[in-house]
């Protein structure tokens, strides 16, 4: 399983690779939206993890470029203030669906909840 | 026979001092030929003389004629029997010829004068006839005829005829004897025409009253006598004239006051017809005068129920003061008129009205006009007062009732100031200096006390009231009860800051999230690799470090409201150099020229360590703005207050020549979260220090111009000298704004 991990935060984003590669993940990091979307085209990741507020392109913008060209692709939202709700609102309203997951959250649990495979309908 | 006559001789008053039995002696003789005129003033003379006359020529054997009235024909010949004589022979033998006056006259009257050919015929052939009946005999005649057309106002035909009566006498030699009526003869300038009498006739015999005195004495008394009546009557006459013409000028200065008088006035018969009316009323309805006399006064009214009210009330001799009525003018309009009315009565007749029409038309649409500004000062839901210029209230509509509790009549009459609360009582004289100096007041929020003692937050808005000349003579006020307004403000105020406190508390999500995620991963990852000591140790060190960034932002937000050390007296100055030691590293590596200028007596009560943050963020942001380098100029001198009654206190100014705040940054630089410092900033270091001036009763302006080379920004605080009850909520100052045009003064919103 290949995960991108999107944040601003280098600690974050540093110790989330370094815990999901723990877990068997083959995983990467970036720190931007821009950055992230290029490296999607070039390892067509499984999963993606992003924050949401972040310099540039935000996470919202970056998971809806993504999810054109990687349709089955797992993109998570990982924020950890109440403003992206509202981004999130208007991406629902846009027609874009994610998966959202609040910081602070304890590894186990982001482990655990990587480790189903994803819930999705197809039409 | 002839001394029978005198008793009947009839003279009044006057005259009986004269009178006398003896019968008068200048009678013409009968045998003469001749034209006698007699005047006289009683029937019974002229009859006694001409019974003579005709007796004596009757008794000589002569013939008369005599031409007069039926009347005086009557008595002469009831005299002529008196005297023992018998008419009738000498009427039956052509002697004694008896013809009518009037009639005799027709027979040779053309067109009012008489006529020559006609005359001399009938009368000619009379006298030829008369005078050869039987034998020739002499003739005597008496005629009325001349003194008939005086009667009948033709003096000028009655001495033409005298005149051929003249040629007639000349032709046939008779005696012709002819009397006229004294009072023929009354009026003025009648003088002239009874010499052109006399002057036809040959003896002019005077009227029984000089005629009938018996000597020359008696006689030239009477002559005295009536020269004095004569210059008495001379005298009446001018008296008279005078009177006469003063009367004239009088009832023409009359006609003149009635005709020209600026009210309208008229008179109106019993049955209604307008008999007469003068300019103004004519003026006032726009007819002429033929328009309007001889109409009905009703086709002038606009209601004809009153006009018949009027007539009814007039007919019962009623007198109407003040009647108010429409009258219809001639162009179609109305005109509200009040009539005084009341009638002439002449023994009980009602002869005519006298009306006055007053025009009341402008009075009438002022007082409407007054009426309808009345009625909305009246039902405005704003209390309008007006006042006299020492406050004392004049008028108090139902708005001013309803806002303040007090009645009409409990507070006009009284000063404005009961409504004052004790503390703003100095207000009422500034704004009356104010309305004094012809200024407005607009919308001036200030509190107002009702009647029941609570206090409201009203909006006035005064203004001056002139009278024509322009003179100011009152003060006019509205005011608006703004209390529910007040308690929206703040509820919207409450609502906003529940708003921040919400975008704090996403802030502060966000700020402390993130490294509560990084410290989580960190234990993880610690515990994960337990047994590898210096990995261990890197991730704990990394992990305080994140919980630094978290206590960091937990002091700077909730620290500031858990402040709880007791003010003090603090010298500003010092505490300034404090905070610049702390600086001092950075501000010599950047090259920062600082610059003091630190006054005497700056000391505050202030929490001191709330102010060292405060005068520390400001310098930070300072130093920041100068990455290359520039002046800071520190100013710290005693004050005061620019806004609050001059209170004194410690003005500290913080200028640098920075890179300065850009406008569209400038509205929102006390926000709090919001930075232009992206990596380091937080956000929330003006928002603290405004909150932490107003806590402390001062304020706090900026001035900025943003630019590289000639940019800048001046923070300038004030702090009361006396510090303020912190315990209270504190009332934040703001400080009027200046505006100049290369300038921007932001000054905080401050809460109350």
């Amino acid at each position: 399983m290949r995960v991108i991990v999107v944040d601003d935060e280098p600690v974050i984003a540093d110790t989330l690779v370094d815990i999901l590669t723990g877990e068997g993940y083959e995983a990467f990091t970036v720190a931007n939206g821009h950055a992230a979307i290029h490296w999607a085209r070039m390892i067509l990741p499984d999963i993606i993890i992003t924050d949401v507020i972040m310099p540039g392109m935000n996470g919202i913008e970056t998971a809806t470029v993504i999810k054109q060209f990687l349709p089955d692709c797992r993109i998570i939202l990982f924020s950890g203030q109440a403003a992206s709700i509202d981004l999130l609102e208007k991406a629902r309203a846009d027609g874009h669906e994610f998966e959202v997951l609040a910081k602070p959250i304890r590894p186990s649990e982001l482990v655990l909840t990587l480790r189903p495979p994803p819930q999705r309908a197809y039409a | 026979m002839i001394g029978s006559l005198e008793g009947e001789v009839q003279v009044s008053n006057t005259r009986d001092r004269v009178a006398s039995s003896v019968p008068p002696t200048n009678w013409p003789d009968s045998s003469s030929t001749g034209h006698s005129v007699q005047f006289y003033e009683d029937d019974s003379f002229l009859l006694d003389g001409l019974g003579r006359f005709i007796g004596a020529a009757l008794g000589a054997g002569d013939a008369a004629i005599v031409i007069a009235t039926k009347a005086h024909r009557d008595a002469l010949v009831q005299r002529l029997k008196e005297c023992g004589m018998d008419p009738s022979l000498g009427l039956m033998l052509g002697r004694f010829i008896l013809l009518d006056a009037a009639e005799t006259l027709s027979k040779f009257m053309v067109d009012g004068w008489p006529d020559e050919s006609r005359f001399t015929q009938l009368i000619g052939d009379l006298l030829t006839a008369t005078a050869t009946q039987g034998k020739k005999r002499r003739v005597v005649a008496f005629g009325e005829m001349v003194a008939l057309l005086w009667q009948q106002g033709n003096p000028e035909a009655s001495i033409r005829l005298e005149q051929l009566w003249n040629d007639l006498v000349r032709m046939h030699s008779f005696h012709l004897y002819c009397a006229y009526p004294i009072n023929c003869f009354s009026q003025e300038g009648d003088d002239e025409l009874v010499q052109r009498v006399c002057a036809e006739h040959s003896h002019v015999l005077p009227a029984e009253s000089y005629t009938s005195l018996v000597n020359e004495e008696e006689r030239l008394r009477a002559v005295a006598f009536l020269q004095q009546k004569a210059q008495a009557l001379v005298t009446e006459i001018q008296d008279r004239k005078k009177a006469q013409s003063d009367l004239r000028l009088r009832e023409a200065e009359l006609v003149d006051f009635l005709e020209n008088a600026v009210i309208g006035m008229h008179w109106v018969s019993a049955d209604g017809t307008i008999l007469w009316a003068n300019r103004a009323e004519l003026d006032m309805l726009g007819y002429s005068r033929d328009e309007y006399i001889g109409h009905h006064i009703s086709e002038f009214h606009a209601d004809k129920a009153v006009i018949e009210d009027i007539l009814q009330r007039l007919g019962r001799h009623e007198e109407l003061h003040g009647y108010e009525s429409r009258m219809l003018r001639k162009d179609g309009s109305t005109r509200y008129v009040r009539i005084h009315s009341n009638v002439l009565v002449h023994n009980g007749r009602f002869v005519h009205t006298r009306c006055f029409t007053v025009d009341i038309t402008e009075h009438k649409q002022a007082e409407e006009v007054r009426a309808r500004l009345a009625a909305i000062v009246q039902c405005s839901d704003d209390a309008i007062v007006s006042k006299d210029l020492n406050g004392i209230v004049t008028s108090w509509n139902a708005g001013a009732e309803r806002i303040f509790g007090y009645k009409s009549e409990e507070i006009v009459g009284k000063s404005i100031t009961m409504i004052i609360p004790p503390e703003l009582q100095d207000q009422e004289p500034l704004i009356l200096a104010k309305i004094r100096r012809n200024e407005r007041i607009e919308h001036f929020e200030t509190v107002r006390l009702t009647k029941a003692g609570q206090r409201i937050d009203v909006s006035l808005t005064v203004s001056p009231v002139k009278d024509e000349r322009g003179a100011i003579i009152g003060v006019a006020k509205i005011a608006r009860d703004i209390s529910e307004h007040k308690k929206m403000e703040q509820a919207l105020r409450t609502t906003e800051k529940l708003a921040s406190v919400g975008r704090l508390a996403a802030s502060v999500a966000h700020e402390i999230n993130n490294p509560l995620e990084a410290v989580t991963n960190l234990l993880f990852l610690a515990k994960r690799d337990i047994s590898d000591r210096s990995k261990v140790e890197q991730r704990l060190d990394q992990a305080n470090q994140e919980l630094d960034r978290v206590t960091h932002i937990a002091t700077q937000t909730l620290g500031f409201y858990r402040e709880t050390s007791s003010a003090s007296t603090v010298d500003l100055a010092k505490t300034l150099e404090g905070v610049l030691g702390l600086y001092a590293r950075k501000i010599s590596s950047r090259g920062i020229n600082v610059i003091k200028e630190y006054g005497r007596k700056t000391e505050a009560k202030v929490l001191a360590g709330e102010i060292r943050q405060v005068l520390a963020n400001l310098i930070a942001n300072s130093i920041d703005a100068m990455p290359n380098g520039g002046s800071l100029r520190l100013r710290v001198s005693n004050s005061r207050s620019r806004n609050n009654g001059n209170q004194p206190g410690v003005r500290v100014i913080i200028a640098d020549t920075g890179s300065g705040i850009r406008p569209e940054s400038m509205k929102k630089i006390f926000e709090p979260f919001f930075t232009t410092k992206k990596d380091t900033g937080t956000g929330l270091g003006l928002w603290i220090t405004r909150a932490i001036i107003e806590k402390h009763g001062g304020s706090i302006r900026v001035h900025s111009k943003p630019g590289i080379s000639q940019g800048g920004t001046v923070f300038s605080i004030f702090l009361p000298e006396a510090g303020c009850d912190f315990d209270k909520t504190a009332t934040p100052q703001t400080e009027p704004a200046e505006r100049q045009d290369n300038q921007l003064w932001l000054v905080p919103k401050t809460e109350k």
